[in-house]
């Protein structure tokens, strides 16, 4: 695996096909790796240098908070955006505390945009 | 039925929370398919089960599709977000746009749905928890195929309070409706209403 893959974590198949689809479009040369859970997105990750997660919150097992919190235990400078349903404060206040950034679905190209060009800048 | 009373100051309080909640929700859906929304006002009732169907059914009475979502927290219950069937591929194309070929749409069809209604039935209840500092965490979304009165009898409806919240939008572009639907835990909704009079008191 590359450098700066990413990973487009979420349970939601068409999510991860849209996110997908805008990065393809957009970042041609970027390797994009599915996970439809925590444990499989670790387990895609265990050897990734600098990996870039976008990870949805509310998913089956562990949720968005639980694998952000495991993958900074692995790699502190692993750059990580939830994209979610879940817009609470309690859920924002959480991922704020772990550093990592929060940005509220629906899915559109300046969000996706946004997460690659910000995981870019060392 | 019910032994809950509720105050005209708490139905209004209520009226208020969920109007500002399903107003964040109509913005959302609004960018989720790229089309103007228009809201009714939402309607809050409290009903017996065979009441809200026939208050429901006598409005729409076509078989749905859509999402059912359970909820805990500050409330309990299940969330619906409703379409009538015959309109659901066409709110996931407009989601989808061309990020999906259109040969897969109808395979992704429950998917994509279950998806949408998680955002929507996410940003309400988000709305109302944090207008009490309180968390509300839901499920993972379901697909529903089925006439209201059935999705309700699923419910358990001895237990709960049917707590109506029925918003009726319609996609201006297509002319389409579709409803939010709320049912809620009789139990957890009158200690709901004593953080809603702790909540007013601070005022």
């Amino acid at each position: 695996m590359d450098e700066h893959t990413i990973f487009v974590v979420d349970d939601s198949r068409v999510s991860r096909m849209m996110v997908k689809s805008i990065i393809n479009n957009n970042f041609p040369d970027r390797e994009v790796v599915e996970a439809e859970n925590g444990d499989e997105a670790l387990e895609k990750s265990a050897s990734s240098v600098r990996p870039v997660f976008i990870i949805d919150y509310n998913m089956p097992g562990m949720n968005g908070i639980e694998l952000a919190g495991k993958i900074k235990q692995r790699s502190q400078d692993a750059c990580i955006t939830m994209l979610t349903a879940n817009i609470q404060d309690s859920v924002k206040n959480e991922a704020d505390k772990l550093g990592v950034r929060f940005i509220k679905k629906p899915i559109n190209e300046e969000k996706i945009n946004s997460i690659i060009v910000l995981s870019s800048i060392p | 039925m019910n032994a809950i009373e509720v105050s005209d100051l708490q139905h209004d309080y209520v009226t208020e929370v969920i109007n500002i909640s399903i107003g964040k929700a109509a913005s959302t859906m609004s960018e989720l398919i790229n089309d103007s929304i228009k809201m009714s006002v939402p309607r809050i009732e409290l009903l017996p089960a065979n009441e809200a169907i026939e208050s429901f059914v006598s409005k729409e009475p076509r078989k749905l599709s859509g999402v059912c979502q359970k909820f805990n927290g500050c409330l309990d219950g299940e969330a619906f977000l409703l379409f009538p069937e015959e309109n659901s591929l066409s709110i996931i194309k407009m989601m989808l746009g061309n990020s999906v070929p259109v040969n897969s749409m109808a395979e992704l069809e429950q998917e994509a749905l279950c998806e949408i209604g998680n955002i929507i039935i996410n940003s309400v209840l988000g709305s109302i928890a944090d207008l009490f500092h309180e968390r509300i965490d839901s499920e993972l979304p379901l697909y529903i195929s089925s006439e209201y009165n059935e999705l309700i009898y699923n419910t358990n409806p001895e237990d709960n309070i049917i707590m109506m919240i029925q918003v009726e939008f319609i996609l201006e572009s297509q002319s389409i409706k579709g409803y939010v639907s709320m049912i809620v835990n009789i139990n957890s909704f009158s200690e709901f209403l004593k953080a809603l009079d702790k909540h007013i008191d601070s005022f």
